[in-house]
């Protein structure tokens, strides 16, 4: 299927297209989803546990570079909580995770979730602190990927 | 009193309850799937916690995960709403076990109530009148038995029913095994529970349901009827109260038995006791007991003044009913027209969609209970309940013209809406006359969609 972007901005938030391109593919029922741009471009592939988007991006007004947590998002695999819950960190920024591996537990009433990487590489950022709540879909902690 | 309320629902009625946990200075958290985020009882509660997904099943449903929410938000009582997990008994226990109130009746008048065949018993031990009807049919053929000896209409009803699903009318014989696999079928679906019963069906009969409110004191009084005969498919459209087809007299033999079946099962909070009532003959016959506040509880509001779900929040909490039975007055008289997203002109099917376009009707005697605003996206998860537009008059006629005049003034636009359907249907001349029952509007639905609307202004 090709879809045909009809005008592309000068200035360009990844973080942005990343996100439309996310919601285009998941529409379209697709797992992966690249975009070309002359020689430039742009791939987003769906985590095992979703797109994982960020729910939310006050911080980013337009005319500003994309902040590090977008820059992360956009480039990096996203781990989303399944569940409601109190996050328990296993491992912290710069870590090495494999896929498959847990990186933290999210405790629920009366249940000990495991979070699990959807691939291996680096820990990008952790964006929830540890003993801190986290809700369904919330992005918790990125990792970058092996290339 | 509760400090700290979990509202473990969405749409309008997470905005009531908001409303009235507002007024009670009780702070409140909001669930919400992830598609609902922008919904109003998101942004107007104090906390909300993202519960799931779309699929209300894996939200709105998700015990484990609503209840990790309660915990975390620290709150001390969980108010249900209607549908969803309103009559989980599970649930209760999990809130219980947690330390915080559910705010409605016990799990064991859940229970009994909740199992209509169960309630039927209750009710015909409490000397409340039933139709005849069976206990629960294991097939077709039994089922063909009972209806051989008690005679057509039949109606099959599931035993874990509500909401109209898994009932089917069966006319004569050659419908009985098509009805009896469809009910179940959809019984099971619903309700995880595909038992079926039947129930003599009289098909003329006016649906009277009385609002009853017990405190944990042992105090139950009855708040007046309301008269739900304008249905489809036994989904309701229109609820009025008083019912014009109940005399004083009447009144008072009705409520009386509401409150018996309640007494029954030791029931607090607020519930409604549904009767069949054959206007003919003045009869009435229990039909079953829905064990949370209803849809419809505005227009008991509307006339008794009182605030039904400030009134069980405060009895959950354990205070005692600032009233007794002869406090309660019907003052006047009160309409609601649920305005869904349907398309009335295609069998009433979903509309789904962004609105556009929305104007609110106002003046006097005129509420409106709604979670619309101006650019909110209607999602195909949930039911399909828009708007409750509510009158208040001095007589069924003047709440009847404010009604009229309150939809004149409504716009929704974006999704296709039943708002034109009741505009005309308040143009019937025998619904004018109060000349209704329950198969009413599937009987003059081609007359009333085919008549000019002058309900717009």
């Amino acid at each position: 299927m090709t879809k045909t972007l009809e005008r592309v901005e000068k200035d360009v938030d990844l973080a942005e297209v990343a996100r439309e391109m996310a919601r285009l593919a998941e529409e379209e029922g697709l797992k992966e989803l690249t975009v070309e741009v002359g020689k430039e471009s742009l791939r987003v592939r769906r985590a095992a546990a979703g797109w994982g988007l960020p729910v939310s991006t006050e911080s980013s007004l337009p005319d500003e570079e994309p902040s590090e947590e977008e820059v992360a998002l956009a480039t990096g695999v996203p781990v989303t909580s399944e569940v409601v819950g109190i996050y328990r960190h296993s491992t912290r920024a710069g870590a090495r995770v494999t896929k498959g591996g847990v990186v933290g537990i999210i405790e629920s009433v009366s249940l000990k979730n495991e979070l699990r990487s959807p691939a291996d590489g680096v820990v990008a950022e952790m964006l929830v602190a540890d003993g801190e709540p986290v809700q369904y879909g919330q992005v918790v902690l990125v990792v970058q990927a092996d290339v | 009193m509760f400090k700290k309320v979990l509202i473990a629902n969405r749409g309008e009625i997470a905005l009531r309850v908001l409303r009235a946990c507002r007024e009670l200075d009780i702070r409140t958290v909001a669930i919400h799937s992830d598609v609902d985020k922008e919904s109003l009882h998101v942004t107007l509660a104090d906390e909300a916690f993202c519960v799931g997904p779309g699929q209300a099943m894996q939200s709105y449903l998700n015990i484990p995960n609503i209840a990790a929410a309660a915990t975390i938000a620290g709150a001390d009582a969980v108010h249900p709403g209607y549908g969803f997990l309103a009559e989980n008994a599970h649930f209760v226990e999990i809130c219980e076990s947690l330390g915080m109130t559910f705010i409605g009746p016990s799990v064991n008048a859940m229970k009994l109530m909740g199992d209509k065949a169960m309630a039927r018993q209750t009710a015909i031990g409490a000397g409340v009148p039933v139709l005849p009807g069976s206990n629960e049919v294991p097939d077709a053929n039994a089922a063909l038995a009972f209806a051989e000896e008690h005679g057509y209409p039949m109606m099959l009803k599931a035993a874990a029913g509500g909401g109209g699903k898994g009932m089917r009318v069966v006319n004569e014989p050659g419908q009985m095994a098509k009805f009896f696999n469809t009910a179940k079928a959809e019984a099971e679906a619903a309700f995880a529970d595909g038992r079926i019963y039947l129930e003599k069906f009289l098909p003329n009969a006016r649906h009277i349901e009385f609002q009853v409110m017990g405190d944990k004191h042992g105090n139950l009084v009855h708040l007046g009827e309301r008269d739900c005969s304008v249905q489809r498919r036994n989904q309701k459209l229109i609820e009025e109260s008083p019912s014009g087809a109940l005399t004083p007299e009447l009144r008072a033999r009705m409520g009386e038995a509401a409150v018996k079946a309640a007494k029954a099962c030791d029931y607090t909070g607020a519930g409604t006791v549904e009767f069949l009532f054959d206007s003919r003959d003045g009869t009435f016959y229990f039909l079953e007991m829905n064990t949370r506040i209803q849809v419809e509880h505005p227009v008991t509001e509307m006339v008794t003044g009182i605030d039904l779900v400030k009134q069980q929040i405060l009895v959950a909490a354990g205070e005692k009913l600032p009233f007794q039975q002869q406090d309660i007055n019907l003052n006047g008289h009160s309409v609601e027209c649920r305005i869904n997203a349907e398309d009335p002109a295609h069998g009433f099917v979903p509309s789904l969609g962004k609105i556009n376009h929305l104007h609110l009707p106002g003046g006097p005697g005129v509420r409106v209970d709604t979670f619309l605003y101006h650019g909110v996206t209607v999602q195909p998860f949930y039911d399909s309940l828009l708007a409750k537009v509510i009158t208040h008059g001095n007589d069924r006629e003047e709440a009847l013209a404010r009604m009229a005049r309150a939809l004149g003034e409504m716009r929704v636009e974006g999704v296709r809406t039943t708002l034109d359907f009741h505009r005309r249907f308040l143009q019937n001349e025998s619904f004018r006359r109060g000349e209704v029952h329950t198969t009413f509007v599937e009987a003059q639905l081609a007359q009333v969609m085919a008549s000019a609307t002058t309900g717009a202004v």
